[in-house]
C-alpha cells in the first residue's frame, strides 16, 4: 500500500526531482503493528498524507504521539485506524501500552 | 528477593521433580488448560495490584497485564470453541492455583512499597517460570497446530512482559 511516487523514488533516484507543481494525489501508507514492534519503523511521507496503521497482535497496541499530541484508539487485532498528518516535521510516537515499541513518522513538505 | 514465593516453589517444584512427566505427559487439552490458567491467575495479581498500589508504574503494568492476558485468553478460548474442545484441569494447573492463592494472600497483607516491590517480583518471577514452561514444554509437546501457533504468539506477548517486569522492578529499587 505504500504511493508509487516513493517507490519510484527509491527505485529510480534519477527521476525523483518532479516538477515543483507537479500536482499529487494524497497518499496512505500502512504500519503494520506485528511481533511488539512497528513495521516500517521509520516511515517518510508528505504533507497530506495518510497513515494508516494495522494491528496484527494478539494483543491491544496504540500509536501514541511521544508528546501526546495525538493518538490512535486502541487497537485490537485486525483493527485499523487512519491519521492525515498535514504539517511537516517529524512525528516520534509509540505504543502507550508497550513503551519498547516505538517508530517515526517524517512529514516532507508536500 | 522473595522469588522463591509459594507458587514458585509449587510450580518449580513441580517442573523439576517430574521433569519427564509435569509437561511430556500433558495432552494438548491439559497445556491449554494450564497456558489458560497462568493467564486467568496473572490477571487476578494484576487485579489485586490495581486495588492496593497508588505507584503509577504497578498500576499501568497491571493494567497491561489485564488487557494482554485477556485478549490472548480470549484468542485461546476462541480458539477452543472453534476446535469444540474443553480444556482439562491437571495437577500442574492445580500447582498454580494452589500457589496463587498462597501469593494473594500474602499480597493483600503488604501496602506501599513492600507490596509494590513484592508484586513486581512476583510477576518477574512468575513470567520467567510460565515462559520457560510454555518455551520448553507446551511449543515442543503440543501437536494442534492453531494451538501451538497460538502458544508462540502468546510466548511472545509473555516476554515482553518479562522485560516490562524487570524494568519495573529497577524502577522500583527494591534492592
Ligand atoms: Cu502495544
Amino acid at each position: 500500500m505504500i504511493g508509487g511516487a516513493l517507490w519510484g523514488a527509491a527505485i529510480l533516484p534519477g527521476l525523483v526531482t518532479l516538477p515543483a507543481h507537479a500536482t499529487r494525489s494524497p497518499v496512505t501508507h500502512r504500519v503494520v503493528m506485528e511481533q511488539f514492534a512497528f513495521s516500517p519503523t521509520v516511515l517518510h511521507i508528505r504533507a497530506g498524507d495518510s497513515v494508516e496503521w494495522l494491528n496484527r497482535d494478539l494483543v491491544p497496541h496504540t500509536a501514541t504521539h511521544s508528546d501526546q499530541r495525538w493518538q490512535t484508539e486502541p487497537l485490537n487485532r485486525g483493527e485499523q485506524v487512519t491519521i492525515t498528518f498535514e504539517t511537516p516535521g517529524t512525528e516520534t510516537y509509540g505504543c502507550r501500552f508497550h513503551t519498547a515499541m516505538q517508530a517515526q513518522i517524517i512529514v516532507d513538505g508536500p | 528477593m522473595n522469588l522463591k514465593s509459594t507458587l514458585l516453589a509449587a510450580g518449580i517444584a513441580l517442573l523439576m521433580v517430574t521433569p519427564a512427566c509435569a509437561a511430556d505427559k500433558m495432552n494438548d487439552l491439559e497445556i491449554a488448560h494450564t497456558a489458560y490458567t497462568a493467564g486467568a491467575l496473572d490477571i487476578r495479581y494484576a487485579h489485586l495490584a490495581l486495588a492496593l498500589s497508588d505507584n503509577d508504574s504497578v498500576r499501568e503494568f497491571a493494567e497491561t497485564m489485564v488487557r494482554d492476558h485477556g485478549a490472548v485468553n480470549d484468542a485461546a478460548l476462541a480458539l477452543l470453541a472453534s476446535l469444540k474442545a474443553s480444556p482439562q484441569d491437571n495437577p500442574l494447573s492445580q500447582a498454580l492455583v494452589k500457589g496463587a492463592a498462597e501469593k494473594r494472600t500474602e499480597l493483600s497483607g503488604l501496602r506501599g512499597k513492600a507490596l509494590n516491590c513484592a508484586y513486581a517480583t512476583n510477576e518477574l518471577g512468575y513470567h520467567q517460570l510460565v515462559n520457560k514452561t510454555v518455551e520448553k514444554d507446551f511449543i515442543p509437546n503440543v501437536t494442534v497446530p492453531e494451538l501451538k501457533s497460538l502458544l508462540k504468539d502468546a510466548l511472545a506477548t509473555f516476554k515482553v512482559h518479562q522485560g516490562h517486569a524487570e524494568h519495573m522492578v529497577m524502577g522500583l529499587k527494591c534492592g
